[in-house]
């Protein structure tokens, strides 16, 4: 349990290859552990419909076919799902990352009347738990009459205290000569965010972008709620409300079902794996005040 | 005296206004959005709570009709211990793995980043997508994946999510799995704050790795893993989409969970009134917990 506590390049006499061996052990299960669902609905995908509840179990799939892939496209209406999703994830990420490094930037370095207060204020609301917007929160849309319209998705969950407060703790680690020399020189205000805080806040943002994009294309719920008409739905909404229709008129779509879900999950690996490197970083400044 | 303080307090803020501008127009973005769409409806939901709301017609003032309901209605105590269980099960269980798999990635060793980023995929993954998969590996009858894995150690094929015992544990393996890679960020970033001399204190003192473990890291540690505990606790009581796609709150109402109790209210049977009342015990139980957190666990440290 505790083998690790201990850094083990400190253990001077203490056989380091047994420790080493048996931490490796366990970290190489848990890996495996953590990526076999994935493993298995990448086969999945990937077989024939007389394969797929086959036994015995075959991980390799003989012969590999793509056609779940071109069935999801197809039948799912998968392209429009896509568009619709990455369109809305794409939209809160910009204004996301926007607003937030805005609202950071402020409570971060400038002075003015009402601002602990108000950050304070911020910070309370981060225990409004989200089953309490429910029901408030739809009739607000309804109010706006951004029922089954994009903009109520978007404009409701572009900003997010978690958000500003991360950029708010990375933007105040920058040294503040930097932006009082700009202003000398005669920067303006605007120009002070653009050219000098954006630029050295990259780690923050990547973190806002990813948690925006990940947020907004992993949201089910709201989606569920303000999207009506199966034209506007999201990739999520689609998978969630068609699966149970399709397993119940085919048993099995699994295939199918499979392919679809290889194809949501790729777009958010592929956004994690390019800005893993920035996100690591400005998570650990968010997460814990060292 | 009232006024003229008020006046001086308004010329005040106007002239603060007019010379930092700026600052006001940086964060008024973020509050308009925040105050339109997170503090007025929760506001607004307190109000719902009290009356027979209605969408379109006329609203009808019940006073404490709605929170009197909640004790009588069948399911909402069953929603209730169903979330209970569902939070007793996976806040350890996904609390202890990510300390777990943080100390053994806090140890000096090739490819830190690799597993890291292996253990991430699952958070990252969408919901109703990893829920999905889930179902499917949870197959009921031997062409299951999961009872073909049992059925090598001789264990019969389970049907997992069918069986009114097996359906929610089922559920907190799922969001366990997915719940890790997150607190092991968090986790290690704090590890990775403990001084390195208090180690080569504890080893000259003699201390074992259970000891070391015992009396430096987890003191040590503590503030991080009440961050992990509550943030844990919150997430799980309003859990939603997992139930949503893998069991619909079945079988026999077993994985009924609150979020999803105040979803069918709301959405399937129009008791907007009810839903904002339960939501607002949700809330107050919420409140309650992180009050008690911070009073006798010490400050959050954000």
């Amino acid at each position: 349990m505790s083998k690790s506590a201990v850094p083990f390049y400190r253990r001077r006499q203490f056989s380091n290859a047994v420790g080493k061996l048996i931490i490796y052990t366990f970290l190489l299960s848990g890996a495996f552990l953590a990526f076999f669902p994935f493993a298995w609905m990448i086969s999945t995908a990937f077989k024939i419909p007389e394969q797929v509840l086959a036994l015995p179990i075959r991980w390799i799939p003989d012969p590999i076919t793509w056609s779940n892939f071109a069935a999801a496209w197809r039948r799912f209406d998968f392209a429009r799902y896509f568009l619709n999703t990455m369109f809305i994830s794409t939209t809160v990420t910009v204004l996301s990352v926007t607003i937030c490094s805005m609202a950071g930037y402020a409570f971060a370095k400038r002075r003015f009347w009402g601002r602990d207060t108000i950050f304070n204020l911020l910070l309370a609301t981060l225990t409004i738990p989200g089953a309490v917007l429910m029901a408030p929160l739809f009739l607000v849309i309804l109010k706006f009459g951004w029922i089954n319209q994009f903009i109520g998705i978007i404009v409701p969950f572009c900003v997010s205290v978690a958000n500003i407060f991360i950029m708010r703790q990375y933007i105040s680690t920058i040294p503040t000569e930097l932006d009082e020399a700009a202003r000398i020189d005669g920067a303006s205000d605007l120009g002070i965010w653009w050219h000098i805080i954006l630029p050295l806040s990259k780690p923050a943002m990547a973190t806002v972008a990813i948690f925006s994009f990940v947020g907004a294309w992993d949201g089910f719920l709201w989606p569920l709620i303000v999207l009506k008409d199966k034209e506007m739905w999201t990739l999520n909404v689609a998978l969630g409300l068609l699966q149970t229709e399709y397993i119940a008129a085919e048993g099995s779509p699994w295939g199918v079902m499979m392919a679809g879900s290889v194809l949501v999950v790729l777009p958010l690996i592929g956004v994690f794996l390019t800005l893993q490197r920035y996100f690591m970083s400005g998570l650990t400044i968010g997460a814990v005040k060292g | 005296m009232h006024s003229s303080y008020l006046h001086r307090g308004a010329h005040a803020l106007s002239r603060e206004v007019r010379y930092n501008y700026w600052s006001y127009l940086f964060v008024l973005p973020a509050l308009v959005i925040l105050g339109m769409f997170l503090v007025y409806p929760a506001l607004y939901a307190f109000r719902m709570s009290f009356y027979d709301w209605q969408v379109l017609g006329e609203s009808k003032f019940v006073g404490l009709e709605n929170y009197q309901r909640f004790f009588e209605m069948p399911n909402v105590s069953l929603a209730v211990q169903n979330t209970l269980y569902y939070t007793a099960l996976n806040v350890p269980g996904t609390l202890f793995v990510a300390l777990f798999v943080a100390l053994l990635l806090n140890a000096e060793i090739r490819a830190r980043a690799w597993f890291r980023v292996l253990f991430y995929l699952p958070v990252i993954s969408s919901d109703v997508a990893v829920s999905l998969l889930w179902k499917w590996i949870y197959w009921a009858g031997e062409r299951g994946i999961l009872n073909n894995l049992i059925g090598i150690l001789g264990i019969p094929p389970q049907d997992w999510l069918g069986d009114p015992k097996l359906a929610m544990p089922a559920i907190v393996l799922l969001t366990i799995w997915k719940g890790i890679g997150g607190n092991v960020l968090i986790f290690l970033a704090g590890l990775q704050s403990i001084p390195p001399e208090l180690y080569e204190a504890a080893t000259i003192d003699g201390a074992g790795l259970w000891a070391r473990f015992r009396h430096v890291t987890w003191p040590l540690l503590r503030p991080v893993t009440l961050i992990v505990l509550l943030l844990l606790t919150i997430s799980s009581l309003q859990v939603f989409t997992p139930v949503f796609v893998m069991t619909g709150g079945g079988p026999a109402n077993q994985t009924l969970t609150i979020a999803f109790y105040i979803y069918n209210l709301a959405f399937n049977n129009g008791l907007y009134g009810f839903a904002a009342a339960v939501s607002y015990l949700l809330f107050a139980a919420i409140l309650g917990i992180t009050v008690i957190q911070r009073r006798y666990f010490g400050d959050v440290v954000y």
